[in-house]
């Protein structure tokens, strides 16, 4: 792992990974794991469901990277959110489980303990926020408002990570909030 | 971390080091476990099944051929898994023909295996007996009223559960045939002996020198070898022909020495729910492949040393219909049904569709909180279309008391993961559709 690694952006860990170094991919796993599981979870209802997908949806992204690597500057987030989605969508048209990227990569099934699951309902309850977000906003936006909100990380710092100015990450957070409080009162 | 992600991230840098090659990677593959499936994505089947053993030298009569195998699919030249294209098939012409034939292990009439392409480009697979050149299946445990005649299986008598994909692409990817049906006319008057369901209903268990565990399957022109256990050995044969074909038929013995609860689940049939993977990952451990001048290896049971695990380098590119077609606006007419809503969704099809590799399909997400069901899809349209041709499908969407959202639905065109799966790989949005759940 490269010492940049803490500020490396989504983009640029598949790259790592696609050239060998197989944890850039843990790290992107750690940093993106919790929101795919937020993601399936709302979805399923079911804590070892969304714990499989999930699995799968990091198995396929694995697949994916080496049969059609995505252009992927910034975050990974909608990407894999997609493909989560997709995994999720092939589950219910098989009536099971999707397994085929973690067949194709020899993957073997992981055992799922109870506190695995108390675990994942307390990062659901966490993230189920983020995850609401994910479908609201835009990708950039949504990286900007968890970095500064949720993160609670500097402008500075921020547009580092995703190779923009200052002033571009201010504005967009401004949008992200501009966005959702019409969504709200959309909604109400 | 717990440990679920712990193991997970690890398997999934194990994986990654694999793919790309990684020095870090040299992890020892370890030896996966079989109970769930793990076999890497490659068309191969098994099934057991009840199958009195004659003797090779009895005299056997021969009784009425096979009669189409009856689905729920009716197939024609444009439909379903379509029909059998004239001389697509070889016929057998000895019992001992070289190609897909293998012995009986308790002697009785050889086994064979036939190769059918059908109209609309899939392979399918008919297995049974060999006599006299012909492929057939016995009278024998309650099938044609246990006449113990030889009743030839002609090719027009598919199973559509044996068809796959003749493509690289989709055989590398996807299941393939699932092959969990028996024999083509089989209607047993007996349960074998591993099934869970032995004995049930009534119904008595079959002699164990009846049954046979059989194991077959196309695995692409790429193919160089597969490898079994049996008896505690590991056993390795090459595959046939350019479908890289095999045929493994081992006395009930071989799932005996090492009979567990988890071979006696995969008798069950997909209709009880439990996925074709199940029960292609217990028989076969390893499966060997050419990839350009070097070999690879696929397979729950990976030979540590030995080649790396294949890639999707040897697949090629997917041929899917080009990108830019024209999106279609989607007509849609929702009538209340008991229990949903039955949606006609109605668009003009921007591509072709001229066989079975593709199909288009209608699939939904669903935004309501619990109890809502998340999404769905509907049945694929499993037949030849033009382009621009008017086309009309019909999607149920389940409503749960106190359910109310919308639906965000697509009209999708891809690659079928299997014979009549709908697609699944390579899906291009061709129009889309919303309705909202009062």
């Amino acid at each position: 792992m490269g010492p940049d690694s803490a500020v490396s952006t989504d983009g640029e860990l598949l790259d790592r990974t696609r050239a060998g170094d197989r944890e850039a991919f843990g790290l992107l796993y750690e940093r993106r794991h919790e929101l795919v599981l937020a993601f399936l979870l709302k979805r399923t209802r079911n804590p070892e469901v969304a714990m499989d997908l999930m699995a799968e949806t990091f198995a396929a992204s694995l697949v994916a990277l080496a049969d059609r690597p995505p252009t992927i500057s910034g975050s990974a987030a909608p990407w894999l959110l997609t493909i989560a989605r997709n995994t999720l969508i092939d589950s219910y048209r098989r009536g099971r489980v999707e397994s085929a990227a973690r067949r194709r990569l020899a993957l073997e099934p992981v055992e799922i303990g109870d506190g695995d699951v108390e675990r994942v309902l307390r990062v659901a309850a966490e993230t189920e926020l983020l995850a609401d977000l994910a479908e609201e906003l835009p990708p950039d936006q949504l990286d900007a408002l968890r970095a500064r909100v949720l993160d609670e990380r500097g402008y500075e710092e921020i547009a580092r990570e995703l190779e923009c100015s200052a002033a571009v990450v201010r504005k967009r957070v401004s949008r992200a909030i501009s966005t959702l409080r019409q969504t709200r009162k959309a909604g109400t | 971390m717990s440990d679920f992600h712990h193991d997970c991230k690890q398997q999934l840098l194990t994986a990654a080091g694999t793919l790309f090659h990684s020095v870090e990677a040299q992890a020892p593959i370890q030896r996966h476990s079989r109970r769930l499936p793990v076999l890497a994505a490659v068309a191969i089947g098994a099934l057991l099944l009840a199958a009195a053993a004659f003797a090779a030298s009895q005299i056997i009569g021969v009784g009425a051929s096979v009669k189409p195998f009856g689905g729920s699919e009716r197939s024609s030249l444009s439909t379903g898994v379509g029909v059998p294209l004239p001389g697509s098939h070889r016929r057998l012409r000895s019992a001992s023909s070289p190609a897909m034939s293998v012995p009986d292990p308790l002697g009785g009439l050889p086994w064979g295996m036939r190769i059918v392409t059908t109209t609309r480009g899939l392979l399918c697979v008919q297995v049974g007996r060999l006599r006299d050149g012909l492929l057939g299946v016995l009278g024998q445990d309650g099938r044609f009223k246990n006449d113990g005649l030889f009743h030839e299986l002609p090719p027009g008598a598919l199973d559509q559960s044996t068809c796959s994909q003749r493509d690289l692409f989709t055989l590398y990817r996807a299941s393939g045939p699932s092959a969990l049906s028996t024999l083509p006319g089989e209607v047993r008057s007996c349960s074998v002996r591993s099934s869970r369901r032995a004995g049930a209903a009534g119904q008595p268990v079959c002699p164990a020198r009846d049954e046979r565990l059989i194991a077959f399957g196309l695995l692409g022109p790429h193919a160089v070898s597969v490898s079994y256990r049996a008896g505690n050995r590991l056993h390795t044969v090459a595959t046939s022909g350019s479908h890289g074909a095999y045929l493994i038929v081992l006395p009930p013995s071989a799932w005996q020495a090492s009979a567990s609860e988890d071979f006696s689940a995969a008798n069950l049939t997909p209709s009880e729910g439990l996925p074709a993977g199940v029960l292609r990952a217990y028989l076969l451990s390893r499966v060997v492949f050419r990839d350009g001048n070097h070999r690879c290896q696929a397979g729950p049971e990976l030979q540590i040393g030995g080649p790396p695990i294949c890639g999707a380098s040897m697949t090629g590119a997917p041929s899917i219909p080009s990108r830019g077609a024209r999106r279609s606006p989607v007509a849609l007419l929702a009538r209340k049904r008991a229990g949903g809503y039955a949606l006609t969704l109605a668009f003009t099809a921007p591509a072709a569709v001229h066989d079975a590799n593709t199909a288009y399909g209608a699939e939904y997400t669903l935004e309501g909180a619990a109890p809502c069901e998340p999404g769905g899809a509907g049945q694929p349209i499993e037949r030849d279309i033009k382009p621009g041709q008017r086309v009309q499908v019909t999607m149920f969407v389940n409503q749960k008391p106190g359910c109310h959202g919308v639906i965000h639905g697509r009209i999708v065109l891809g690659r079928q993961g299997s014979a009549l799966s709908g697609p699944t790989y390579d899906k291009r949005t061709v129009g889309r559709f919303s309705f909202a759940l009062p």
